[in-house]
């Protein structure tokens, strides 16, 4: 924290110098920061959700590689394993993996492995979500045991769950699809369908691959929200349950007695029309 | 037309959920079943959860039973006396059921037997009802219903007789709510929703006629899922109530349609027809057994 705080002394005059010598934030200075506007900043999710594009741009040094992710909120999510018992197959086990976001898209200027492996690990950037894998944890319950899964055995799991992500497209390594003109940049990011709820950070990274050095980074979000009915329905089946439940139940035994009378009244209408037919 | 469904959180054909509840509810109206055995894999292979599309599944069958039931009533076919007995019965198994599931959990190797159970029990079942309504088919015989009278058992010998005018037996009540116990207690062990057990027994062992054994089995189904259906909701939060809505209006007039046609098929038609579902249901539970999945893990949830 001290050491932080030093170094943050430390550039403050060096800042301030750069300021100066350019006056009228001339654009050599502020080609030196990384930043970015997200547009739009929040995503409705309504019954015509179709999936959406956001789209990305900013600022970087001249000269530099982009690097982009953008994470959804972290989540636990249930997950079955079968394997063989006897001679059959059958479910032998549940897991709980905990804190995998559901969406975590890479974008980028160059090939990612062009990147020393030390500069992946610290953006979290790389081509087998390793960040993501290593900030979760796997619990699994076997018959009465629960035990957590340590990195390799925990592996079977994150493997099939990213699998799933990434043909959902919620989990994807886009290498050159950062647009970039001069010192700025543009990145478009598909959201599918089966979007991510909540506050999705995104994360811009300026590099020198050559020196491999990272020269600045800017954050910022956006939020996918459910909005209309969409958001009433989630609202109600997690915050008051009973209440859904019944209504839930309540909503099905009048659409039963409903289209019940509907043909009812049909019945009617045909025999009486059948009836009538010979008479005249 | 896709919509957007919000806890599955998936978008989805909104015609396609209505045909699927419409052929589901159709095999309701028909054969007094809830349906859940095909709809909640049709559902989880177009992309929702297993956990939603279990919930889900159960209110729909709530829509497609009174439907169903009432359709089944209209014309006599139901008896609501008998139901009722069962019913209580029926609940008392499936609760003493999930308890019992609960603790054989414990004890290991309970999924496989129950499974082994299962299937020898829908063999059973299918090849008795499939080889006895293609005997009654050859024969041509007149009535068409009441399968050929045996000894009177042990259901007759049981005190407390009643008579139940509707589907024309006479039946002890204790009879009954040990018959109603075992189907809720079957079905709670084998989380399914019993309609396959209800209905051989209603027929082959109450001998109660084919349609009125339908209309009397779906008015219990009734009961099952409403209880199911809240105690989804009150545990998983996971009924969708957009995808619920779509499949039970498909399913609502498809059991309608169901309770027409049966009326318009020979008693022995529709067990022949009943008895090959079932040993569909076995022959794909089976396939699932022997044959390796295309993914070992999957999403949790379901049934």
């Amino acid at each position: 924290m001290r050491f932080k705080t030093i170094k943050a002394f430390g550039y403050f005059p060096a800042l301030l110098i750069v300021l100066l010598a350019f006056p009228g934030g001339g654009r050599p200075a502020l080609a030196a920061g990384v930043t970015v506007a997200v547009a739009p900043g929040e995503i409705d999710v309504g019954l015509d959700f179709r999936g959406q594009e956001v789209e990305l741009t900013g600022t970087v040094p001249a000269g530099s590689d982009v690097f982009v992710k953008v994470v959804s909120p972290a989540r636990n999510v249930n997950l079955t394993r079968k394997g063989r018992v006897g001679f059959l197959w059958m479910k032998v086990a549940q897991a709980e993996v905990e804190g995998i976001p559901k969406m975590y898209q890479i974008f980028s200027s160059r090939k990612i492995n062009d990147l020393p492996a030390e500069l992946q690990a610290k953006m979290g950037i790389d081509q087998n979500f390793q960040a993501v894998r290593d900030a979760c944890k796997v619990k699994e319950i076997s018959g009465n045991q629960l035990r957590l899964l340590s990195g390799e055995e925990g592996k079977e799991y994150l493997d099939a769950l990213i699998n799933m992500y990434q043909r959902d497209n919620l989990y994807a390594v886009r290498e050159n699809t950062v647009q970039k003109s001069g010192n700025r940049f543009r990145v478009f990011v598909p959201l599918p369908a089966s979007v991510a709820f909540g506050e999705t950070l995104v994360s811009v990274y300026a590099v020198d691959v050559a020196n491999g050095k990272i020269l600045g980074e800017a954050k910022n979000n956006f939020t996918v929200r459910p909005v209309g009915l969409v958001g009433l329905e989630r609202a109600m089946a997690k915050t008051n349950g009973p209440l859904y439940g019944i209504l839930a139940i309540y909503i099905a035994l009048a659409a039963g007695l409903v289209i019940d009378l509907l043909f009812n009244y049909l019945n009617k209408l045909f025999r009486l029309s059948k009836k009538t037919v010979p008479q005249n | 037309m896709n919509i957007f469904l919000p806890v599955a959180g998936v978008q989805l054909s909104a015609c396609l959920l209505l045909g699927l509840g419409g052929m589901v509810g159709l095999l309701s109206g028909l054969f007094g079943v809830g349906g859940g055995f095909l709809l909640t894999p049709l559902l989880m292979m177009i992309g929702v959860p297993p956990a939603v599309a279990a919930a889900s599944d159960t209110n729909q069958i709530v829509a497609a039973s009174v439907s169903g039931t009432l359709a089944h009533g209209r014309v006599g076919n139901v008896d609501f006396k008998l139901g009722l007995v069962m019913i209580v019965g029926g609940l008392l198994g499936g609760t003493i059921g999930t308890n019992l599931v609960r603790l054989l959990r414990q004890l290991g190797n309970f999924d496989f037997v129950i499974k082994i159970i299962y299937v020898i029990m829908l063999l059973g079942v299918g090849a008795f009802m499939f080889q006895e309504s293609l005997q009654a088919l050859r024969k041509k015989s007149a009535p068409g219903d009441a399968p050929a009278p045996g000894r009177p058992g042990l259901l007759q010998r049981l005190p407390l007789k009643v008579y139940f005018p509707t589907s024309g037996i006479e039946c002890s009540v204790l009879a009954l709510l040990g018959l109603g116990f075992l189907i809720g207690l079957l079905a709670a062990l084998m989380g399914v929703g019993g309609g396959f057990i209800m209905l051989p027994i209603m027929i082959y062992l109450l001998r109660i006629p084919t349609l009125k054994a339908v209309g009397t089995s779906l008015f219990t189904v009734l009961f099952t899922a409403i209880n199911v259906t809240m105690s989804q909701t009150l545990i998983n939060q996971t009924v969708d109530l957009l995808l619920a809505l779509l499949l039970l209006l498909g399913s609502a007039v498809g059991a309608q349609v169901g309770a027409r046609l049966g009326r318009l098929l020979k008693a022995e038609q529709l067990r022949i027809i009943f008895s090959l579902i079932v040993l569909g249901v076995m022959a794909k539970m089976v396939y699932d057994l022997l044959v390796p999945p295309a993914s070992l893990i999957v999403l949790g949830g379901g049934h």
